[in-house]
């Protein structure tokens, strides 16, 4: 069914229209009969922010570039207009073609964080069909999903019937190839389907697999069945300078979180931050050759006429050429009078070259993430950050002519005291102290910004086994630091306690938990790390009412032989160094980073070339 | 600022001893496009300059950016047939090119018609014309005519309206210059001429929810459209 008709009438009544009516500068549009596989890529949030993100991006023009194969983009209606949806029956639909969904083979969903599960259901019952796989119908589309938060499937196990682990350029085709080649032979079943789908590797078809748990709710078994491999190992693309890139973005109207043109230099992080999910399962690192680099950001400034310039990756500063890299793309940002940002610096090596090109182009503030306020708590978390690089960046950046610095941190971290996080503030305290020292100071008025994360334990991390402090522990380090601030330059904000824990309860989540996931929609749970939607009671009401507890996810510490609910995903990094890196942590031991000596994670399994090592 | 060597094609202004080229530019603005706000719209055009590899003139303050003004914004939902922009270029060159290069690169829904150099001042703008299209559930075409009828032969037409200062009671009628109306089918055919310019405005979706919310009911827009601007003395603007 084509909407536009429906549609039009309705997009006068809500806030920004242009959300929903497509027909951006370089969306695809192709001949419904020229297609024989439609797929929508669904980014369960807003439009602004799915339309930042770059792996859809990447998945669009890799399955668009296939003549046979249709990709639309779809996200998350806000809530006046999921209501007016509701109300004159208007499904939801590509942006594209302005189809429902109905007309789709596949819908797939990115995962980014898991306080988007909520908008997947709810997306999926606006298109119509049931959110739980086993009581959709043969006809119904495929529902698959990918993205960091895929690492624990587990949570979603019952919506969704097919998960991508890993990287998406390569099994994603291979997948769609599958379904083509099934549905021309005429031996296509959904069942059948993903019997053959789950032999592909990085795919993992939850139904193939019995769950059992003990008495006390932890994991028993894991048994598959029907040919399905006992563990899925997550895809990584072996050459990043190979790989197709995006030669252009769909340049949207509307202001988008991230409305650049965003070039990706690399994947995988060489550092190994403990608390960081990103820094071990994109490992191992792989970077693309400057010469890439530069084709990559002309093309894309070129065809969208962006006037800014993102250099992506988990630490930027880390790539291999990285001098050699900005230098080149300088010249040619400098003569098209293009903006460059370079998000995710690191402090211990932001030098004062690297300074003085990012700030040709533009002097506003600087940010960066000590993420712990004293030397022990930076080791037990293997930033290998210390005081004095902080301070000599500080330093760098107020003689460049800054006077904001935007300091990110983490409280709440295993082993942290009261005093730890005091120690947040005196840090923020001799950073203003030094800008006064100084005798090149700016003018202006120094404004140090405190930012502090509660954390979280996430799957795949050496502190995946860890108890997430209580409430009332958060709470108690909060006015720690409240206290520990005299200063009225520095400026201090809080991740919200109550998304914190929810969050830390889906993270290690099992497959039980999705009860809960489904209560808590059918309460009315949507947009749920928006803080306008968030409604803490009503996920808490429905964890319960679906036996379970969450602290039983969130607070408790695991046993370290305790079958973890995602052990039977592998994302390269091995269980046995994760316990290593645990037991160094507790004893505020650091491991270098990979490229001064590798610490045998067992990522380099993933490389196809067998010389051993993952960095060059 | 100076002026020099002007003609029918472009303007010739100096700034800072150098000669700049300024253009206005005629588009339309339809179908998708026309759900985009006017913020949008500027930053759509300038990255279409961007694109379009035209060599642009940027301010030269603090921040440099594409110049480009739009005479009378147009607003979101209405889609527009004879709407303006003024831009600069560096180089002396022909409105065809322009025209040429600029629709290359402009996204769906948005098109220049032509180009050349700028006849009035925006300030000149006093009024535009408007057709309106626009159903409700329930309701016929000649009975929306009918109330419509009975809705501008009222001595006054009392809306409120969103000013800096706050909401305001204000009288619509005499900021209504023209009207006709006609039923077609289930929808109510409007084609209105109201105040538009920098000192009076009337929206004409303001007046229509005026009118729905009058009789007590909802207005489905169907078409929205600015016909054209005009001068105090009827021209069209140019």
């Amino acid at each position: 069914m084509n909407v536009k008709e429906k549609l039009e009438p309705l997009l006068l009544k809500v806030q920004k229209p242009a959300r929903y009516i497509g027909g951006e500068l370089h969306e695809v549009v192709k001949d419904r009969q020229e297609v024989d596989f439609r797929i929508a890529l669904c980014f369960p949030d807003t439009y602004e922010i799915g339309m930042s993100h770059l792996g859809l991006k990447i998945l669009y023009d890799i399955i668009n570039r296939d003549p046979h194969c249709w990709a639309e983009r779809v996200y998350a209606p806000w809530v006046d207009f999921e209501e007016l949806m509701r109300k004159k029956g208007l499904p939801l639909y590509g942006l594209e073609s302005l189809d429902s969904l109905d007309e789709f083979q596949v819908i797939g969903f990115s995962l980014q964080y898991e306080l988007s599960y909520t908008n997947v259901l709810n997306m999926l019952d606006l298109a119509g069909l049931d959110p739980r796989a086993a009581y959709r119908k043969e006809d119904d589309p495929v529902i698959i999903a990918g993205g960091p938060c895929a690492s624990n499937p587990e949570p979603l196990a019952g919506f969704i019937d097919l998960f991508q682990i890993g990287e998406g350029e390569e099994v994603m085709m291979e997948m769609i190839a599958l379904y083509r080649k099934m549905k021309a032979e005429g031996t296509y079943t959904k069942k059948d389907f993903l019997r053959e789908a789950a032999r592909i590797p990085g795919i993992y078809v939850p139904s193939l697999y019995a769950i059992t748990y003990h008495e006390d709710g932890t994991v028993a078994s894991v048994t598959p069945k029907d040919g399905a491999p006992a563990r899925v190992t997550k895809r990584i693309i072996q050459d990043m300078s190979a790989v197709r890139y995006p030669e252009t973005f769909i340049v949207p109207y509307m202001e988008t979180v991230h409305d650049r043109a965003v070039l990706e230099v690399m994947r995988g992080c060489i550092r190994g931050c403990r608390f960081c999910q990103a820094g071990f399962i994109y490992r191992p690192l792989r970077a693309k050759n400057p010469d890439v680099l530069c084709r990559q950001a002309k093309l894309l400034c070129d065809s969208t006429g962006y006037d800014e310039l993102s250099l992506s990756s988990l630490s930027t500063s880390d790539h291999p050429q990285v001098e050699e890299m900005l230098n080149r793309i300088i010249d040619y940002t400098d003569e098209k009078k293009i903006g460059l940002s370079l998000p995710s610096l690191r402090v211990d090596n932001f030098s004062e070259s690297l300074m003085e090109k990012v700030s040709r182009i533009h002097k506003s503030g600087l940010t960066f993430a000590p993420e712990a306020g004293n030397q022990r708590m930076r080791d037990v978390i293997n930033k290998n950050v210390d005081e004095s690089e902080i301070m000599r960046t500080c330093r760098i950046a107020f003689e460049g002519g800054y006077t904001n610095v935007k300091l990110y941190f983490m409280s709440s971290l295993p082993t942290e005291t009261d005093e730890d996080v005091r120690d947040i503030g005196r840090l923020a305290q001799r950073i203003v102290d030094l800008f006064f020292s100084l005798e090149k100071r700016p003018r202006k008025m120094v404004n140090v910004s405190v930012s502090v994360a509660v954390f979280v334990p996430k799957p795949d991390t050496p502190f995946q086994w860890v108890g997430q402090d209580t409430f009332d522990v958060i709470r108690r380090k909060q006015a720690a630091l409240v206290d520990s601030i005299r200063s009225r330059k520095i400026s201090v904000s809080w991740h919200d306690v109550h998304t914190s824990v929810l969050e830390g309860v889906i993270a290690r989540g099992d497959r039980r938990l999705g009860d809960a996931i489904y209560r808590a929609w059918k309460k009315g749970c949507v947009f749920d790390s928006w803080s306008e939607c968030f409604h803490f009671d009503a996920w808490m009401e429905a964890i319960h009412e679906a036996g379970l507890t969450p602290e039983f996810y969130a607070s408790r510490t695991r046993d370290l032989d305790e079958i973890l609910p995602w052990d039977h995903i592998d994302v390269g990094v091995s269980k046995a160094f994760l316990k290593h890196e645990w037991e160094k942590a507790q004893r505020a031991e650091t491991t270098r980073n990979c490229r001064e000596q590798c610490a045998g994670c067992g990522a380099v399994k993933l490389l196809a070339r067998k010389d051993g090592v993952c960095v060059e | 600022m100076s002026e020099k060597n002007s003609n029918e094609k472009r303007k010739v202004v100096v700034v800072q001893g150098r000669d700049i080229y300024e253009y206005r530019a005629f588009y339309q603005k339809a179908r998708r496009a026309k759900y985009i706000s006017h913020l949008d719209l500027y930053r759509a055009v300038q990255r279409t300059f961007q694109r379009a590899d035209i060599p642009v003139w940027f301010t030269e303050g603090f921040n440099p950016h594409i110049y480009l003004t739009f005479p009378m914004p147009i607003f979101l939902g209405c889609e527009g047939v004879e709407e303006a922009f003024d831009f600069r270029t560096t180089a002396d060159l022909e409105p065809e090119e322009l025209m040429e290069k600029l629709n290359a690169a402009f996204p769906e829904g948005i098109r220049v018609t032509r180009i050349a150099a700028p006849v009035h001042k925006a300030t000149e703008i006093v009024r535009a014309d408007y057709t309106l299209r626009l159903s409700s559930e329930g309701l016929s075409g000649a009975e929306l005519l009918e109330k419509w009828e009975a809705f501008v032969s009222l001595p006054a037409i009392e809306a409120e309206k969103r000013t800096k200062k706050g909401p305001k009671t204000v009288d619509l009628k005499p900021l209504l210059y023209a009207q006709s109306a006609e039923a077609d089918g289930d929808c109510l055919v409007l084609a209105l001429t109201t105040a538009c310019g920098p000192s009076e405005n009337l929206s004409p979706v303001l007046l229509a929810d005026t009118f729905a919310a009058r009789y007590g009911f909802e207005p489905d827009y169907r078409l929205i459209r600015r016909e054209r601007m005009r001068l105090e003395s009827g021209e069209t603007f140019n």
